[in-house]
C-alpha cells in the first residue's frame, strides 16, 4: 500500500465516522509529489459522497443555518436571490448597512431622503421588494458600492421562479408580507407602495421600472 | 411604473383582479394536496424529491415545512462542499464561497435550470464558484471581510489550498473524470466503488459479476498510474 493509498483510506474512514476530515490535514502529511494525487482522489471521493443526515444540534447557529435562513427568505419573497446575495456582498465589501445606504442615497442624488432609501434597501435584502421594479440606476450604483455588476444583481433578482410558474403566479404576496426580524431587532412586514399622490423620485427608482 | 401605480391605488385593473383570483385558487389547490412530512420521512427523500417538496410547500404556503426540507438539503452537503472548496480557495473565503455555491445550486434546481441529478450539479457549481472566486479576485485584488467574520470559528479549515489559481480550481475534478473516461463502463464501475466508494477488492467482486480480486487490483493500479501521469506529465513513471 502506497502512502497515498494509506492516507486516502484513513481519510475515508474519518469522513465516514463523522470526523472533521479536513482534507488539508491529510495533504500536509503527503510528500509534495503525492499531494496533488491525494487531493484529486479526496476531491473525487467527496464529490461522490452521499448526503449526510441532518444534525439538529450542529445546525443551530451554524453557517448552514444562515444559508437556510437566506434561502427561505428568498423562496418566500419577491426579490429572487437578493436575500441570499445582497447581505453577503455587503459583508464582503466590509460595509455596515447604514454606510451602504448613505453611499447609495448619495450616488442616486437623493441624500436628503436617506431614510426612504434605507427602507427600500432593507426590503431588497429581506426579499420584500419586487425585484422587477428596481431600476437599473439603483443596481448600477449598488453594484459599484459592493463590487458586483448591475447585470449580476439583476440576474440574482430574477432567480427562484419555479419552471411551471409565470411571474404572476410566483411568490404569493401574502408570503412576502411575512414578518422577518433582523438580528438588530428591526422587524419589517414589507412596505406597500405609497399612495399615488405621495409617489416621489425614490419610489420611482425602487418601484418604478 | 404604471403597474405599480395601478396596484397601489384604487385603479386595479380587471386583469390584475383575475390574476389575484387565479393565484388564490392555485394556492388553495396546492395547499389541499400538500402534506408536510416529519423529519425522518424527509431524510428518506432523494435530493430531487426534496427540491420538489420545497417547491410544493411554497405553492401551498407551508413555509415552515419547506424550511425543514431546506435544512436537510443544506446540512446534508454543506460540510463536504466546504471540504472540497478547502482544496481550491483560501481558508478565509471557504464559508462565503460554499454559501454562494449552495445558493446557486439550490436556486437552479428550484427553478428548473439545473442539469442532471442534484449532487452532481451541486459539485459542478462548486467548481464554477471557485473559478468565479479567482475571476472576482482579479477584478478586486483584495477581498475584504468584516473583522468579526470567522472569529472563534473552529470549523474553518487550516492551511492553504492545494491549488491557487482559476485553472487549478477546475482541473482537480476534470482530470479525474478524464482519466475515468479512458476506461470501459465496467472498469469505471470498479474504480467508482473501489477507489471512491471504499469497497475492498473482495466486496467489489461480490457486487460486480466476473471480477476477481486480481482484476480489481490491476484496474485500480492502472487508474492510479494514469492519474499520476496526467497530474504530472513530466514525472517519473
Amino acid at each position: 500500500m502506497t502512502d497515498v493509498d494509506r492516507l486516502l483510506a484513513e481519510y475515508v474512514a474519518e469522513h465516514r465516522a463523522g470526523g472533521v476530515a479536513d482534507p488539508r490535514a491529510y495533504l500536509s502529511r503527503a510528500s509534495p509529489q503525492q499531494s496533488r494525487e491525494l487531493a484529486a482522489l479526496i476531491d473525487a471521493y467527496l464529490a461522490r459522497a452521499p448526503r449526510h443526515a441532518l444534525d439538529q444540534d450542529a445546525f443551530r447557529g451554524s453557517s448552514a443555518e444562515r444559508t437556510v435562513d437566506e434561502l427561505e427568505r428568498a423562496i418566500a419573497g419577491q426579490a429572487g436571490l437578493w436575500p441570499a446575495v445582497l447581505p453577503r456582498l455587503r459583508n464582503q465589501a466590509g460595509l455596515k448597512r447604514s454606510t451602504l445606504v448613505e453611499r447609495l442615497a448619495s450616488a442616486l442624488g437623493v441624500s436628503d431622503r436617506q431614510d426612504k432609501v434605507a427602507n427600500y434597501y432593507h426590503e431588497m435584502e429581506q426579499g420584500l421588494l419586487p425585484a422587477r421594479g428596481v431600476s437599473d440606476r439603483v443596481l448600477e450604483a449598488l453594484g459599484q458600492i459592493v463590487g458586483e455588476t448591475a447585470q449580476a444583481l439583476r440576474d440574482a433578482g430574477r432567480g427562484l421562479t419555479p419552471p411551471d410558474e409565470g411571474p404572476s403566479a410566483a411568490p404569493a404576496v401574502a408570503f412576502a408580507r411575512r414578518a422577518y426580524v433582523e438580528p438588530g431587532g428591526t422587524e419589517s412586514s414589507g412596505a406597500q407602495p405609497p399612495p399615488r399622490g405621495e409617489w416621489d423620485e425614490v419610489d420611482e427608482l425602487f418601484r418604478g421600472s | 411604473m404604471a403597474s405599480a401605480r395601478l396596484a397601489s391605488g384604487s385603479g386595479a385593473t380587471v386583469r390584475q383582479l383575475r390574476l389575484l383570483v387565479a393565484d388564490s385558487i392555485l394556492r388553495s389547490t396546492a395547499a389541499v394536496s400538500f402534506q408536510p412530512l416529519p423529519d425522518h420521512e424527509l431524510q428518506k427523500l432523494s435530493d430531487d424529491e426534496l427540491i420538489e417538496y420545497i417547491r410544493n410547500s411554497r405553492n401551498a404556503g407551508e413555509l415552515a415545512a419547506g424550511r425543514r426540507a431546506l435544512m436537510v438539503l443544506v446540512c446534508g452537503y454543506e460540510r463536504d462542499v466546504k471540504r472540497r472548496l478547502s482544496l481550491r480557495v483560501p481558508k478565509n473565503v471557504v464559508d462565503d464561497v460554499a454559501h454562494d455555491a449552495l445558493v446557486k445550486a439550490i436556486a437552479a434546481a428550484f427553478d428548473g435550470t439545473s442539469v442532471g441529478e442534484f449532487r452532481s450539479w451541486l459539485h459542478t457549481i462548486v467548481d464554477r464558484t471557485s473559478v468565479d472566486f479567482y475571476r472576482r479576485a482579479e477584478r478586486r485584488p483584495k477581498e475584504s471581510i468584516l473583522p468579526s467574520e470567522h472569529a472563534g470559528e473552529d470549523d474553518v479549515w487550516g492551511a492553504e489550498p492545494s491549488i491557487d489559481s482559476e485553472a487549478g480550481a477546475v482541473e482537480l475534478r476534470i482530470i479525474v473524470e478524464e482519466v475515468l473516461e479512458t476506461f470501459n463502463e465496467k472498469h469505471r464501475q470498479v474504480i467508482e466503488v473501489h477507489a471512491f466508494g471504499g469497497l475492498t477488492a473482495g466486496e467489489v467482486c461480490d457486487r460486480i459479476e466476473g471480477m476477481t480480486v486480481d482484476n480489481v487490483a490491476q484496474i485500480a493500479s492502472r487508474f492510479r498510474a494514469k492519474l499520476r501521469a496526467r497530474l504530472d506529465p513530466g514525472g517519473a513513471p
